[in-house]
């Protein structure tokens, strides 16, 4: 069993997400980093996707009577993850918690002082990856679909969450109207009227009305969202390397019997 | 009598958006893109249908589009639910005189029919219910509120929609859902795209 002992700032139960459930309106979660999130776990001889915990601040936790931190200084979170991992529940396929339902993780919520939370039992041999988070490579996008807009330069705002990260300075971009509710997922860029950029999270809406100058490279969200407020960020425009989308034929449906 | 172009765009290397193909069914389009070999996620929305998957794969998506085409020219038919309301909301005076009806022609209006569910999004379970009578489509309050219940009954532009959690909201609250849960932890959403709900005053 795992105490809480200190937390500062949120910190949640997560694993590597629930997906399979967008169309019921349920963000696929996971991690905001991957990458630390899997070597919190490999550290603790864990599976790379154990449950552990996510924190935007600094935690401290009680296991049998040893004393264990994580503080969110490097990156924008840190994570704690335990030899067994985290005993939480599985709910409607994921274990993390899903703030805006008030599911999954502890009890649906944000960690508090005084949480007592189970341990699996201990698994394998600790390993030490080495994550390089490469803090001043730029980060690929897909640009478009809707208004592909020049994005350079950004810094990083301190508004975010795990629904979306802001970016200061503004893009300049055609004005497109905030249209009809479209889908969205993580790590699709949009544009509000402001000008400045969001980049949307793992715990995101499925679906939005701003539009998406660009959308982040699947292996890039991580080394994005480990950045801090006032860091910078320079994007770059890359095709999709092998994912060039088939043009399917619509064909006219069968006629009706008889 | 020449094959129309279906447009594929790319959302990122993990996901294509797809222009809502022509007379096919939501429900059909949802269900067979759902099945469809490495496929992981599929979202409908208004004129889009969203299909995610691993980084690098490449779903060929021609077959579950032809099914969902065969589906929709012999379809199953839609789940329906009947949702008793309380018509208590805030804004209910406030729509009555928007729309030039009475209170009582409101609600006789938000009952009447149908609401086909047109797309799921926004917080999980909340279903974007169409077919709203057009005398009942206003635009949103000009200034959202902080907290909307959950359970609130609510419209906005051509869509009616329940509230599943408390959350902020600009739609217009006109009830209050009873003995319905748009969203359980246990089974999640209780609405599908394709779903028609009917409202019940009580």
């Amino acid at each position: 069993m795992l105490t809480v002992l200190e937390v500062a700032g949120p910190a949640l139960v997560v694993d590597a997400g629930r997906p399979g459930r967008m169309h019921e309106g349920i963000p696929p979660g996971g991690p905001m980093v991957p990458e630390l999130f899997a070597a919190a776990n490999r550290a603790a001889g864990n599976a790379p996707d154990a449950p552990a915990i996510e924190t935007f601040g600094r935690i401290a936790v009680a296991l049998d009577d040893r004393r264990i931190e994580a503080v969110a200084r490097a990156a924008r979170v840190a994570y704690l993850a335990v030899p067994g991992g985290l005993d939480v529940p599985w709910v409607l396929g994921g274990r993390g918690t899903l703030l805006v339902a008030g599911l999954g993780g502890h009890e649906g919520r944000l960690l508090r002082r005084g949480d007592r939370i189970p341990v699996g039992a201990a698994a394998g041999a600790p390993e030490i990856l080495d994550v390089d988070l490469a803090p001043g490579a730029p980060i690929r996008v897909v640009p478009g679909p809707d208004a592909p807009a020049p994005l350079g330069e950004h810094t990083i705002s301190p508004v975010g969450d795990r629904t979306g990260i802001r970016l200061l300075g503004a893009v300049a971009a055609p004005p497109a109207p905030a249209g009809a509710s479209a889908p969205m997922t993580c790590g699709a860029i949009q544009l509000p009227p402001s000008g400045e950029p969001i980049v949307l999270g793992p715990d995101c809406p499925t679906t939005g009305g701003y539009p998406v100058i660009a959308v982040v490279v699947a292996a890039d969200r991580g080394r994005l969202f480990a950045r801090r407020a006032g860091e910078r960020v320079t994007f770059v425009a890359v095709t999709p390397p092998s994912a060039t989308p088939r043009s399917a034929r619509s064909r006219r449906p069968p006629s009706p019997p008889g | 009598m020449a094959d129309a172009r279906q447009v594929i765009e790319p959302f990122g290397d993990a996901a294509w958006r797809l222009a809502r193909p022509d007379g096919v069914a939501a429900a059909a389009l949802l269900a067979s893109l759902r099945a469809c070999p490495g496929v992981v996620d599929v979202v409908v929305a208004e004129r889009h249908v969203l299909v995610t998957f691993e980084p690098a794969s490449s779903p060929d998506l021609e077959p579950a589009l032809a099914a969902a085409r065969g589906a929709t020219a012999s379809p199953a038919p839609p789940r329906r639910h009947v949702v008793r309301v309380r018509y208590d909301g805030e804004d209910l005076a406030a729509v009555a005189a928007a729309t030039g009806l009475s209170v009582a022609g409101v609600i006789d209006a938000h009952v009447g029919r149908d609401h086909e569910v047109k797309l799921i999004g926004f917080l999980p379970g909340f279903a974007y219910l169409g077919d709203l009578d057009p005398r009942l489509v206003l635009p949103r309050r000009a200034s959202p509120r902080p907290r909307v219940p959950a359970g609130a009954v609510a419209l906005a532009g051509p869509y009616t929609g329940i509230y599943p959690f408390a959350s902020p909201g600009g739609w217009h609250l006109v009830g209050t859902a009873l003995g319905f849960r748009p969203f359980a932890p246990e089974t999640g959403a209780a609405l599908a795209v394709g779903d028609l709900v009917r409202f019940e005053p009580c």
